[in-house]
């Protein structure tokens, strides 16, 4: 190739580089770290419903720090020309391809995650059997909390061949089940309509959202689930144990019965 | 200038706020919340000058409203189902926010057209859902007004069966010609049970800048010319348009104060009303001796002052416990109104908590008792209704 005999002669890495450089990547981390704490406080002091826009934000401006960094260091180490462009991409493109596939691919995926947005912070979601709410989207990884108030730490990579299940898709609609499992002697049309009156009337209810009763007969009874959405997602756990209890407490007061143990394991599905 | 106007639910528009008034509130919103401002929760700085309006006053020169015009302006828009109301088996539905007389208005009416006035049942008869309280008031086809809609079901699992009963009996033509009166917020509950098809609603117009200026101003003047005038205590400005020998080449200037009491009242005359009541202020040496009163000595030429906007000590939602005081307000907002107990019954709250939120947001004048049942103030009904609304809740449409 013309010009440009290998990486070394294509690289201006003398002292004054090498100096704007580490000023470049020690202002680029200045940024970052300023980035995670402020939009993170920001979010804590909006209104609720305000609240995942600016937890959003953070990753995306993450983003242009860094390829804003990146321009700055390549433009100033090489001259941008198509030959130089060539020899260096294919050069890194080989070193990494194979040294980091994973780690690259991380990357790449956390750069079309915030493109395509298949999760946001303050969603919540279900990666592998992990479900929680995203606490952070980092360049590699995601950050999820569950609600046994754990970490899981999710690879960007999971994007390309996992299903990612999210409940609430950037909104604060999250529809919330409570489970109910009646022998099957009684009068559906009542606690269908009881059932109802208990999602309608719990304090945590997003009252403008649809409840729905869903039920289905079962070798060993009826299986109601109740379908209804909390006021904040956060509430999750409270909105269904609210349903659960006062259906307990309605469903008793209608003298019904709950189910009993199936006989045979496995006859529950 | 029409002052009292009925239009259809859909219609109904509250005061928008100026691009100015939305950048101020913004931006004390944000001093508020990253602490760099406690203006809002200090106390008003009484001007040494200035002092309050006696009680008598007042009184004369913010008279709380009087719902009886309202009442007889209902009859223009109810002219047509008025002539036709043999033939009308669904009643009509009046719908109206806190504080903004709607109860009155259908009272006072009821009263004007000799129509019989249905009570509310009691929290047994609702936890009943026994009809039986509706059928001891209704008797030989004879009109009826029924202002208490909110107060015939209990957000409780239980607390269903009687408004669901009511609804059948009106959807079946079997209660004959009525009027319902509902609260705003308890409406925004029990429309899930009412068909959307049945839109014969309506409400009270909401009272904007130039309609609350005329109404307070006529209000002041006791429907006669006095000429007071009201000035802005902290730069002189005229709340309300002076008089022509007071406008010298047009150089009076006017202030924002009614602009903003529209809009932070939400165009809810109780409100704006309270908020107008507490703002008046009245120089000493012009406070008249009580012994004149009984010789109604005129004011014309005086100033009455008007405390500037920013120096009214609007209600303050109390820190922490966020979670708590909306399950509060919300409940208490659906039931315009709830005994300590019934609080217990319809939130997820035990009576201690219940106590404890009732004992901060009364502190906060947020919330009120009267007559056993709590509810939230004028003045503390705005900032109730935005902190709701900070926090995801379901809100009414005034």
């Amino acid at each position: 190739m013309n010009g440009a005999n290998s990486i070394t002669d294509i690289l201006a890495l003398n002292q004054d580089n090498l100096i704007a450089i580490a000023l470049i990547l020690v202002g680029a981390w200045l940024l970052i770290a300023a980035n995670q704490r402020i939009f993170p406080w920001l979010a804590s002091r909006v209104p609720n419903q305000h609240r995942n826009f600016f937890l959003a934000g953070e990753p995306v401006l993450r983003l242009l720090i860094i390829m804003v960094s990146v321009v700055l260091i390549v433009t100033r180490i090489i001259d941008p020309t198509f030959e130089n462009l060539v020899v260096l991409l294919s050069a890194t493109g080989l070193a990494l391809g194979f040294a980091f596939k994973d780690y690259i691919s991380s990357l790449l995926a956390g750069v079309v995650t915030l493109y395509e947005l298949p999760y946001r912070p303050g969603d919540w979601i279900a990666v592998n059997g992990a479900y929680g709410k995203v606490r952070s989207i980092g360049t590699r990884a995601a950050e999820i909390v569950t609600l046994d108030d754990t970490v899981v730490v999710i690879p960007h990579l999971k994007l390309w061949d996992q299903l990612i299940y999210n409940g609430n898709d950037g909104s604060r609609n999250l529809m919330c089940i409570a489970d109910f499992y009646l022998h099957p002697d009684h009068d559906a049309a009542r606690v269908k309509q009881a059932l109802y009156d208990v999602a309608l009337t719990s304090a945590f209810l997003q009252i403008a959202q649809p409840i729905f009763v869903i039920v289905q007969e079962k070798p060993w009874g009826t299986h109601y689930r109740l379908k209804a959405y909390p006021i904040e997602p956060d509430q999750q756990l409270n909105f269904v144990t609210d349903m659960t209890v006062r259906g307990k407490a309605r469903l008793a007061s209608l003298d019904v019965r709950f189910a009993q143990l199936p006989v045979f394991p496995g006859q529950m599905e | 200038m029409t002052i009292w106007e009925y239009v259809p639910l859909a219609e109904y528009t509250p005061p928008t706020p100026s691009v100015k008034a939305i950048s101020e509130n913004w931006f004390a919103e944000l001093r508020r919340r990253f602490g760099a401002g406690k203006a809002q929760a200090e106390p008003f700085e009484e001007r040494e000058s200035l002092k309050a309006l006696p009680a008598w006053q007042l009184q004369r020169i913010a008279p709380a409203p009087a719902w009886r015009a309202a009442a007889q302006a209902l009859d223009v828009r109810l002219e047509h189902w008025l002539a036709d109301r043999q033939s009308q088996h669904i009643p009509l539905l009046f719908i109206g926010p806190p504080y903004s007389g709607h109860v009155e208005i259908l009272q006072l009416w009821a009263e004007l057209h000799d129509w019989r006035v249905i009570e509310p049942p009691a929290s047994e008869e609702v936890f009943a859902g026994d009809l039986s309280w509706l059928s001891d008031q209704i008797v030989d086809d004879q009109p009826w007004v029924f202002p208490h809609l909110e107060r015939t079901y209990l957000r409780h699992t239980e607390g269903l069966g009687l408004i669901r009963r009511f609804f059948d009996q009106v959807y079946a033509g079997n209660l004959g010609c009525g009027l319902i009166g509902c609260d705003s917020w308890g409406w925004t509950f029990l429309r899930r049970f009412w068909p959307e098809h049945l839109s014969n609603t309506l409400a009270l117009r909401a009272f904007d800048e130039k309609l609350l200026s005329h109404y307070l101003q006529a209000l002041a003047s006791g429907g006669e010319d006095q000429h007071l005038l009201f000035r802005q205590s902290d730069n002189g400005k005229y709340v309300f348009p002076p008089p022509e020998d007071v406008a010298v080449n047009g150089s009076v200037h006017h202030s924002d104060y009614m602009q903003r009491l529209a809009v932070h009242s939400r165009g809810i005359l109780g409100i704006a009303w309270t908020i107008w009541h507490n703002s008046l202020r009245i120089e000493p040496d012009e406070e008249i001796a009580e012994e004149a009163q009984a010789e109604a000595v005129d004011l014309p030429g005086k100033t009455v002052w008007v405390a500037p906007w920013s120096q009214i000590k609007h209600p303050v939602m109390p820190p922490g416990a966020i979670r708590h005081q909306a399950f509060v307000l919300h409940a208490l907002l659906l039931h315009s109104g709830l005994t300590g107990e019934q609080l217990a019954q319809v939130t997820p709250l035990t009576a201690d908590e219940v106590t404890e939120m009732i004992y901060l947001l009364q502190n906060a004048r947020v919330l009120a008792e009267s007559a056993g049942f709590w509810r939230v103030t004028a003045q503390g009904y705005p900032v109730a209704r935005q902190f709701l609304v900070d926090n995801g809740y379901p809100v009414d449409e005034f």
